[in-house]
């Protein structure tokens, strides 16, 4: 990435220590240089120490993964350990064909 | 029932709420309007519902007392677009007033990429659970981490030792004369040693480094040690070693321990078992160590001190003393002596009361020879709390073995 704005920038907000969610940006980090072969800007934003960062950025629950740039921003919340479902919550990749019992989200 | 709707597999909802064709839901033309919504509306589960984009289109009020707001005030806010798996996820809730209570998140997708999201808080049970889980780990009398604890714990920081190749040091700590301090100051005492033991130890070590009690007065130390710097454990343990000495100085009962230690080589790598017998091994050579510096007081005739020199070997000095003043002068707390008194040479009864008055003394054991065997005078001995009663016509071997038993840290 040579231009600056599109520099892919991830702020993950946890409650304390999460090793889970920790463990998952790990994996997150692996799967975006494997497949996007870029290397993410990744914030870690803990809401007990700067509530009002979290209040800033109204966060309602954590682990909240946010993608602030590239534009569109996306947020997503919850389990992050399935890094597909994680890539294409922030629309970093085409969603993956569905499987035969669900109809694909209709965007 | 709707809960059970809400928990089906994903495809089912994206049925319920299409207009496509599809199973009726039986009793479904039966149910007034609007009955789902009041449902939803007053479950004590909070349950939203939010667009592709992760924004909230609906919440019921649980929802908005569990997130502190308004449940109105949540509409349009992102929640952001949530995941589950087929298990619920463990979420913190940002909540003004309760800091991160948590809860657990369940997904279910309607159509239009609409999802439901069902919260249930969980913080009561998550704090007990936790605590549930502190306990089956921790020593309830010390607060330090249980043998279970141990284990597990030490055996992880030796496979880490292991990987970043950085040596570790296992110190296996033992109370002296626990038997002792139970029998002559009562289990309350004991238990003092026991804690006082355990806070020494935590004082001592860096907050990385794992104390657990492993047994009745036996105390197991992982330390951790810092990569790059191999003296850093000797110094931990000189650190041990220091602070042991400093303990019988704040208790009115004499404390020390004897302590083994046992260092994990990564290019030999033992298991936390083996490292604790290595450990436990060293110990056990460190108490004889202690044990040959024995000194045996004696007050009585000289026949019978010549019976007790030739039951002990030779390495073992014997001091004369003929009052409880002498005893107080020859003996401290570092010497592992032992009292014997000839049964008549003196009133028994003033001197242990002598003794026991004296913070010096009050520890020491004290064995009583007989010239002859007298079963009265042996019972009014050991009633008045002497460790023990031989007679000089026994033999060397049982006399000896007598004095061992009385002098020696019981075993386990």
């Amino acid at each position: 990435m040579d231009d600056e704005e599109q520099a892919l920038r991830l702020t993950l907000y946890v409650a304390g220590q999460n090793p889970k969610a920790e463990r998952a940006m790990a994996n997150l980090r692996h799967a975006i240089r494997q497949r996007l072969g870029i290397t993410p800007e990744l914030q870690t934003v803990d809401v007990l120490d700067h509530p009002s960062l979290a209040e800033e950025a109204l966060i309602l629950a954590t682990p909240t993964l946010i993608k602030e740039t590239p534009e569109p921003p996306r947020r997503i919340m919850g389990d992050l350990s399935d890094t597909q479902k994680v890539l294409e919550g922030l629309q970093l990749v085409a969603p993956k064909e569905p499987a035969s019992d669900a109809s694909p989200a209709d965007d | 029932m709707p809960r059970q709707q809400m928990t089906e597999p994903v495809t089912d909802l994206v049925e319920a709420s299409s207009d496509g064709p599809g199973p009726p839901i039986v009793g479904f033309d039966e149910l007034p309007t609007g009955l789902f919504e009041l449902m939803v509306r007053v479950s004590e589960e909070g349950m939203l519902a939010v667009d592709a984009d992760g924004r909230i289109l609906f919440a019921n009020d649980a929802a908005g007392r569990l997130l502190g707001r308004d449940h109105h005030q949540l509409v349009g806010a992102e929640l952001g677009l949530p995941l589950a798996g087929k298990e619920p996820a463990e979420v913190g809730l940002v909540h003004p007033q309760r800091g991160a209570p948590s809860a657990e998140l369940r997904v279910a997708i309607a159509a239009a990429g609409i999802r439901v999201v069902m919260l249930r808080d969980v913080s009561e049970w998550m704090r007990a659970r936790n605590e549930l889980e502190r306990l089956a780990l921790v020593d309830h009398m010390t607060n330090v981490a249980n043998r279970r604890a141990f284990l597990a714990l030490g055996e992880q920081a030796l496979r880490l030792a292991d990987r970043e190749d950085r040596p570790c040091m296992l110190v296996f700590v033992d109370i002296d004369q626990m038997k002792l301090i139970n029998d002559r100051f009562g289990h309350r005492t004991g238990d003092n040693a026991v804690i006082m033991t355990a806070e020494m130890l935590k004082r001592t070590v860096r907050d990385s480094d794992i104390v657990a009690r492993i047994g009745g007065d036996e105390f197991c130390v992982m330390l951790t040690g810092s990569s790059g710097r191999p003296d850093s454990l000797d110094d931990a343990v000189d650190r041990i070693r220091q602070a042991s000495k400093q303990l019988a100085k704040s208790t009115d009962y004499p404390l020390s321990v004897t302590f083994g230690a046992a260092r994990f080589d990564p290019q030999n790598p033992q298991s936390i078992n083996e490292l604790m017998d290595a450990a436990d091994a060293e110990m056990y050579a460190a108490k004889r160590r202690k044990q040959r510096h024995m000194r045996l007081l004696f007050m009585g005739e000289a026949t019978i001190r010549a019976r007790v020199e030739q039951a002990v070997s030779a390495d073992v000095s014997i001091i004369d003393v003929e009052s409880a003043d002498d005893i107080a002068g020859v003996t401290s707390a570092d010497d592992r002596d032992l009292l014997i008194v000839q049964d008549g040479v003196t009133d028994l009864a003033l001197l242990l009361r002598a003794l026991r008055g004296s913070t010096a003394t009050n520890a020491l054991p004290v064995l009583v020879v007989q010239a002859e065997p007298d079963p009265a005078a042996e019972e009014y001995a050991l009633n008045l709390g002497v460790n023990d009663v031989v007679d000089r016509h026994m033999p060397a071997s049982v006399i000896l073995a007598r004095i061992r038993r009385v002098l020696e840290t019981p075993l386990r």
